[in-house]
């Protein structure tokens, strides 16, 4: 990565969603789909919370990629994300991307849209219209079960993807733990799997980089 | 070269292998070996002597992991992906894997001294038939060994596995082998052609690339991933010792999250139970009693699933013809 881009980054002076989306234009390559893995704890702690979560994703909408799951591999942080009952106390992981995004892009926004999915596989009363720039997101509960299992045959006999999204191509590992406890199985089988040891700007973009600069082989 | 490298292995790498085992260790290790034709263009050679390099490699692999007390590994020989691979290259890893697979045979007394079982996983029918002929009577051979277990997974890809294995659980459906609720994680892992195997605990990938690349993506869902730099031909004593390391650093964590999904599935089971306890007594009773009947036929029902499928296989390996087109197939033509 450009050591000038760094240095801008870790001092947190690229704060407008042009630039960062103008430092992942010259990529070769760049990630539609990106699975966010959120493994171990810090003590007592989730090891990520709520609001650097939120931020990471609003990062994938500047930098252009389309689609994003949310996976809390040991449901630390489920305290404060997706009840049912979206008026709990606490903050929710929704109420924070809305926040965040807000907050990150400013005046540009808009032109990012947001649509959040929830876990069970239904759009949220929120559906965005579908613009080629927005941003779609799911968060998914402990994947590896029976509804992995009866989604496997959903896919089998329709030859669809996960519904509505791509597999991902990128998988950026929260935390501490050298596993993807369960994410998507399936759907794995070309994913780039690179750590991200804490949320900061520049780790995001190295991550970016470092899958750019994977050749995928596809067996050859 | 053998199957299992007969070089003893260093007074330092075994003093450290004592220590490693001091901790927790993986029974299950899995090598994506990565890196062959790369290793070849860097030292100028053809690539079929990286691929040959390759298997030298993996012979003193298997005989480190033994000196650490592994006894199952697993290695990703071919993908269905690289019959891609231009002909000659294609040509010439077919000619290797006859090659390895009849030394296999000429040192059948050194096997069965290490007691080395060898499965062969993928859809074999893909091969040469000459080849398929020798996979079944290299497995034939050592199938009743059982002090360690070399899974080499050839012609295979994990989604073609996992395919094949939901296709035989809907073929038990509809048999009425099986109820749709009996269908289960358990029982899709009992139908993989890993089935004889626990999950690996490590998975291994070197020359840097940090994908899974199709290869046992259900059963490394809650695997130590290490991916290292490393081109397989230059794997060393100490990459491997490393990567136990990172295991060990990983175990907690990892065994805490294996074990919630294990509560998580043995509370859907008790669910699917329920509901069909429910469904037969018209009432929603949580019988305990009845409950313990209707899991126990549940049990009744996969063990006969289960040892329907498995003496297909036997069948179609101790014939001595070319396994058949799948089990699937088999039990049906039957």
């Amino acid at each position: 990565m450009c050591p000038s881009l760094r240095s801008q980054a870790d001092a947190g002076s690229a704060t407008t969603c042009q630039a960062w989306w103008r430092s992942t234009l010259t990529l070769p390559r760049r990630p539609t789909h990106i699975g966010v893995v959120v493994t171990g704890t810090r003590g007592n702690r989730a090891s990520v919370s709520p609001r650097e979560l939120a931020t990471l994703v609003v990062w994938c909408v500047a930098g252009g990629v389309s689609f994003v799951t949310v996976y809390d591999a040991l449901g630390e942080c489920s305290i404060c994300i997706f009840h049912d009952d979206l008026n709990a106390r606490g903050v929710t992981l929704l109420d924070e991307i809305v926040r965040r995004h807000k907050e990150i892009l400013q005046a540009d926004w808009s032109k990012f849209p947001l649509e959040i999915v929830d876990s069970r596989w239904k759009t949220s009363s929120q559906k965005c219209e579908w613009l080629p720039r927005s941003l779609h997101m799911r968060y998914l509960e402990k994947l590896k079960g029976l509804e992995t299992l009866k989604h496997f045959l959903v896919v089998i006999l329709t030859s669809s993807s996960l519904p509505g999204f791509p597999d991902p191509d990128l998988v950026l590992r929260l935390g501490p733990v050298q596993s993807t406890l369960g994410y998507l199985p399936w759907h794995l089988r070309l994913s780039e799997i690179i750590p991200m040891h804490s949320i900061t700007y520049s780790n995001f973009l190295e991550a970016l980089h470092t899958f750019a600069a994977c050749q995928p082989r596809f067996g050859k | 070269m053998s199957w299992i490298s007969e070089d003893s292995s260093s007074l330092l790498s075994r003093f450290c292998a004592s220590i490693l085992k001091a901790g927790p260790m993986p029974r299950h290790v899995a090598f994506i070996m990565d890196g062959n034709r790369r290793f070849a263009r860097k030292r100028h050679v053809e690539r079929h002597q990286g691929h040959t390099q390759g298997f030298d490699k993996l012979a003193q692999t298997l005989k480190w992991c033994l000196d650490l007390n592994i006894h199952e590994v697993t290695v990703y020989a071919f993908s269905i992906d690289n019959f891609k691979r231009s002909k000659e290259e294609v040509d010439s890893l077919m000619e290797l894997a006859r090659n390895k697979f009849s030394r296999l045979l000429e040192e059948i007394d050194n096997l069965k001294k290490h007691g080395v079982c060898i499965r062969v996983l993928g859809d074999l029918k893909l091969l040469p038939k000459d080849i398929q002929v020798l996979i079944a009577h290299a497995v034939v051979a050592t199938q009743h060994h059982n002090k360690c277990f070399l899974n080499v997974c050839f012609a295979y890809t994990s989604r073609h596995e996992i395919t094949n294995a939901v296709r035989e659980m809907a073929w038990g459906v509809e048999q009425g082998l099986i109820l749709p609720s009996d269908i289960t994680e358990e029982l899709l892992g009992k139908c993989l052609y890993t089935r004889h195997s626990p999950d690996p605990d490590l998975l291994i990938r070197t020359s840097g690339e940090v994908r899974l690349s199709d290869f046992l993506l259900w059963q490394t869902a809650y695997t130590c991933l290490v991916f290292q730099s490393v081109l397989w031909p230059e794997f060393r004593v100490w990459h491997l010792h490393h990567a136990v390391l990172q295991y060990q650093a990983n175990y907690t964590a990892i065994q805490k999250a294996r074990e919630a999904q294990q509560a998580e599935s043995v509370r859907h089971e008790y669910h699917a139970d329920l509901e069909v306890l429910c469904a037969r007594e018209g009432n929603e009773d949580e019988n305990e009693l009845m409950l313990a009947t209707t899991a126990g036929e549940r049990m009744q029902r996969t063990q006969m699933f289960l040892r329907v499928l498995c003496v297909s296989s036997h069948m179609s390996l101790n014939s001595g013809s070319p396994p058949k087109k799948s089990r699937f197939m088999y039990v049906y033509m039957c």
